[in-house]
């Protein structure tokens, strides 16, 4: 029971506009650990990762999370992925505190979790405002508050680091160091060179 | 059930703190409608004889209107996506979405009518089939409008391609609805009408999530 990998990708292939970018791309999981999806611009990093999640169907080849061919999209009942995509989905008309209390809401999270989260990026001054205020950069960091208490094991992450500054890619490392150590599993595409022990690369080209 | 309340209470918020076309739309409903008798003149037996077919159009369009921004906002935000990733099921979002739709739209259009028969010159005694017409055949207008514009969020700018659909396929509400009044007035009696527009509801509320669902996951690809 316990050595079933998280996420099995064998063998996939995927497409877009009917052009094959990735071919045979395996990768496999496990609790703790990191997988950085790395590779020029193109080269289909968020499209491998919206494959795993369901959202793009694969040419050829299988994806099983939890050793079953359920993709998170269909998957009815309790979150099984934290995903943060180019999109930060927050409504920008709502204030701050009600879009995080939505998803906290949702995903049946204690409130001082959300407030630990809240406090970890320095979000406190910003509560009352709406999302609509904020910088590309805030905006981002609310949606990594959101990643902090969404009560998951694996995170899917699409250039998590996009907008923010040095001192909040500092965050976001120990965040993902912090999620790693408490057993949780990582997938991100990114561009940067993030030292996190024990992570594998996977390279698309 | 909880669940289902926290869908429609984030919907009715968005939709209401500030910048959206709910409170546009209806305003179009009353400005239509007012917009008649100015263009048909003061011919009492004029107007109460188009009143019905008037309250329906203003009440089709300012409908359709509002339809546009059902889905967009939260397909365009990514809200959709992280919704379907927390284990709520699609068409389960799409009925909450039309929910909450029909109550910022169908349901004060439904409120405002018998002023709006008033002020058109429909007699009161007819003011309940108008309602009872309104009140079957809002939520069909809701639904039937949800599948074009599921399909038009996931192509960019869609507010005229959900006009050119939703048009036609909203045409048998429209003349059942203004049917009913009409046949009521003549003596015939409307409930024949009433209950063939009852009928539409369950069809399109069995048929429309599947659709609807099917045309965001096709944008997601």
């Amino acid at each position: 029971m316990t050595n079933i990998p998280l996420i099995e990708a064998q063998e996939i292939s995927f497409e877009r506009g009917g052009r094959e970018i990735a071919s045979n791309i395996n990768i496999l999981l496990n609790k703790g650990e990191v997988y950085f999806v790395k590779g020029k611009n193109g080269c289909g990093k968020t499209t491998f990762l919206r494959c795993l999640l369901g959202f793009i169907p694969i040419s050829s080849g299988k994806i099983l999370w939890y050793g079953k061919e359920i993709f998170p999209i269909f998957n009815k009942g309790s979150p099984r992925v934290a995903w943060l995509g180019h999109l930060n989905a927050l409504k920008s008309i709502m204030s701050v505190k009600d879009n995080l209390n939505f998803y906290a809401d949702i995903w049946k999270v204690k409130k001082n979790i959300v407030k630990d989260a809240i406090q970890f990026l320095s979000f406190d001054d910003y509560l009352e405002f709406p999302v609509s205020w904020l910088s590309a950069g805030e905006k981002r960091r609310l949606s990594l508050i959101r990643l902090i208490f969404c009560p998951v094991k694996i995170w899917l992450l699409d250039e998590p680091s996009s907008f923010l500054d040095e001192l909040n890619r500092n965050k976001l490392k120990i965040i993902m160091q912090n999620h790693i150590n408490s057993g949780g599993s990582i997938i991100c595409a990114t561009h940067d060179s993030v030292d996190i022990s024990n992570a594998k690369t996977l390279l698309l080209d | 059930m909880n669940i289902f309340l926290k869908l429609i209470l984030k919907d009715i918020r968005s939709t209401f703190s500030g910048g959206s076309d709910a409170g546009a739309a209806i305003l179009f409903y009353l400005l239509a409608i007012i917009m008649f008798p100015l263009g048909f003149g003061s011919d009492n037996q004029l107007l109460a004889q188009v009143a019905s077919g008037a309250i329906w159009m203003a009440a089709l369009f300012s409908s359709m209107l509002s339809l546009d921004r059902v889905f967009r906002s939260d397909y365009e935000d990514g809200t959709l996506e992280q919704m379907v990733l927390s284990g709520i099921s699609l068409e389960f979002i799409i009925i909450t979405k039309c929910f909450s739709h029909w109550l910022t739209n169908g349901l004060p259009i439904i409120i405002l009518s018998p002023i709006m028969a008033i002020i058109i010159g429909l007699d009161i005694q007819y003011c309940w089939i108008l309602i009872m017409a309104l009140l079957l055949g809002t939520p069909s207008l809701t639904l039937i409008g949800a599948a074009p514009a599921a399909l038009s969020c996931t192509v960019g700018k869609g507010g005229v391609i959900i006009t050119m659909v939703v048009l036609p396929l909203m045409l048998p509400i429209l003349i059942l609805g203004s049917g009913a009044i009409t046949a009521e007035i003549k003596g015939m009696g409307g409930i024949g009408h009433l209950y063939v527009l009852a009928a539409i509801f369950p069809i399109a509320s069995v048929i429309v999530p599947f659709l609807a669902s099917k045309a965001i996951r096709l944008g997601w690809e």
